[in-house]
């Protein structure tokens, strides 16, 4: 029973933490482009009718900006590709350049503040972090400096923001592997060391009731 | 780490101790149910497969083929004229819903598809506007379904609904005569298909509710219940780590092995 304290203790601390910090945060809700750019259709001189002609197994066809210019963004089975709504050319890849004009988009006020730097921008293609999943490869991911060590990751074929952390984000995530007892994938909730330890709690909480009746006369007074 | 409770006690040091016995007897008679509840919950969510929890027992997992629908891109139609009539859009979406090609314009591009869709949709063969209506909510529906089961019944029903708490858009629901009395939910403003709820996420989704203490149907984790208990827990604990600590100081526990 004593070692309960070790596990119980864990639950309270992280599941605190949890219900304490709003989860819109944890997972970067405030992180976003200020303004949004509306289409100027005079922009367009390819039309959607040809991408489609070209990509008929396309899931869905995206017209939206990239940077200054408008793109079909294609979504296939197994990635997606953009192609320039101008020019019709396909676009082999978000160059660095392009991907440091994207995540500057996402600093300004209430959001990654303007005062972070960029500190890196690593182009990831084959070996993908732990806090990204590997589906979105290839990603440039983008460090800033700020107080949070923000990482945003954009994908390379495509600009889109795939996902974000900061240290809050990878704090919780670590509170979640601890959380459900899961000390090494951290997503397998049905573990047996969760199992047998919420068991044997359960146990505890039940010889609770009974020492709160035992030695009631104790601490009611 | 308390080199203090090894001298001669204090009169202090003894009153703290003894409010703290007194904080963990009271922290537990008022956590306790809770505690249970949390104990459990956590138990169930640890037995039942995620596909039970998330109501996928019916549910198509993977997208239908898109080949199986092609288009006739020739008769698709020019959105430049779209878009200058649309000023307000963001994004121009051409998908199949319900086997037809769609355009859907999007002046807000959200983050999360249960937040307040700013979309229309536009026939992409007519450039009409087009609405999700019953049947195709029905097709959609069926789409998703892979169960035995008929539709039952077919209803439009509005935010906030207590099954999704944090939808903001309206939903169709089509209920199943199947044996988990599926529900199927398509979002109306844009035919995308929500979940299924059955008797199944019945049980899961009201073991989701005593976990995350969200009694007040807020679809969250985040709420004053949960941030009282779970301050309430934290003292518990550490009282509890505190009384364990001066026990074996004072040598207190005797164990015994074999």
């Amino acid at each position: 029973m004593l070692l309960l304290v070790l596990p119980i203790g864990i639950w309270s601390v992280t599941g605190s933490y949890f219900v304490l910090m709003d989860l819109g945060f944890i997972r970067g809700d405030h992180i976003k482009v200020q303004d949004s750019r509306h289409i100027d259709p005079s922009q367009i001189h390819y039309p959607i009718a040809a991408v489609y002609e070209r990509f008929p197994k396309a899931q869905a066809i995206t017209l939206t900006s990239v940077t200054d210019s408008l793109y079909y963004r294609i979504k296939l089975s197994d990635k997606s590709i953009l192609v320039n709504a101008d020019s019709g050319k396909l676009l082999p890849s978000i160059t660095e350049k392009q991907a440091r004009i994207i995540a500057s988009n996402y600093q300004h006020h209430g959001s990654l503040p303007i005062e972070a730097k960029l500190v890196s921008a690593t182009l990831l293609t084959d070996i993908a972090p732990a806090e990204l999943a590997p589906r979105y490869l290839p990603v440039w991911r983008m460090d800033f400096n700020d107080s949070a060590a923000t990482s945003l990751y954009l994908s390379a074929t495509t600009g889109e923001l795939v996902t974000r952390r900061h240290d809050y984000w990878r704090l919780f995530d670590l509170f979640w592997k601890w959380h459900i007892m899961d000390y090494d994938e951290g997503e397998a909730i049905d573990n047996l060391l969760l199992l047998s330890t919420a068991l044997v709690s359960i146990v505890a909480v039940l010889a609770g009731f009974v020492l709160l009746w035992q030695r009631r006369r104790r601490y009611l007074r | 780490m308390m080199p203090k409770l090894k001298s001669k006690p204090k009169p202090q040091s003894k009153r703290f101790k003894r409010w703290v016995k007194i904080a963990h007897y009271w922290l537990g008679a008022i956590v306790s149910i809770q505690l249970l509840l949390w104990l459990v919950t956590g138990v169930y969510f640890n037995l039942t497969p995620h596909y039970e929890l998330k109501g996928m027992e019916y549910q198509q997992s993977h997208h239908p083929e898109p080949q199986r629908q092609a288009f006739e891109p020739q008769k698709l139609v020019d959105i430049t004229p779209l878009l200058a009539k649309h000023t307000q859009v963001e994004s121009l979406t051409l998908v199949a819903i319900a086997g037809k090609p769609v355009y859907v314009l999007d002046a807000k591009v959200q983050r999360y598809a249960h937040q307040c869709q700013q979309q229309t949709l536009i026939d992409a063969y007519t450039g009409n506007v087009l609405l999700i209506d019953k049947q195709s909510a029905q097709q959609l529906a069926l789409e998703s379904y892979t169960g035995p089961g008929k539709i039952s019944q077919v209803k439009q029903i509005s935010a906030p609904n207590s099954e999704w708490p944090t939808q903001c858009n309206s939903l169709w629901q089509i209920r199943m005569d199947d044996d988990l009395s599926t529900r199927i939910y398509i979002n109306a403003i844009n035919g995308e298909l929500v979940g299924h709820k059955n008797d199944h996420t019945d049980i899961a989704d009201l073991m989701f509710k005593l976990h995350f203490m969200d009694y007040l149907n807020q679809g969250s984790f985040n709420n004053p219940f949960s941030w009282l208990f779970g301050i309430l827990t934290l003292l518990l604990s550490l009282s509890g780590l505190y009384w364990v600590v001066e026990n074996q100081v004072l040598k207190r526990y005797r164990f015994s092995i074999g």
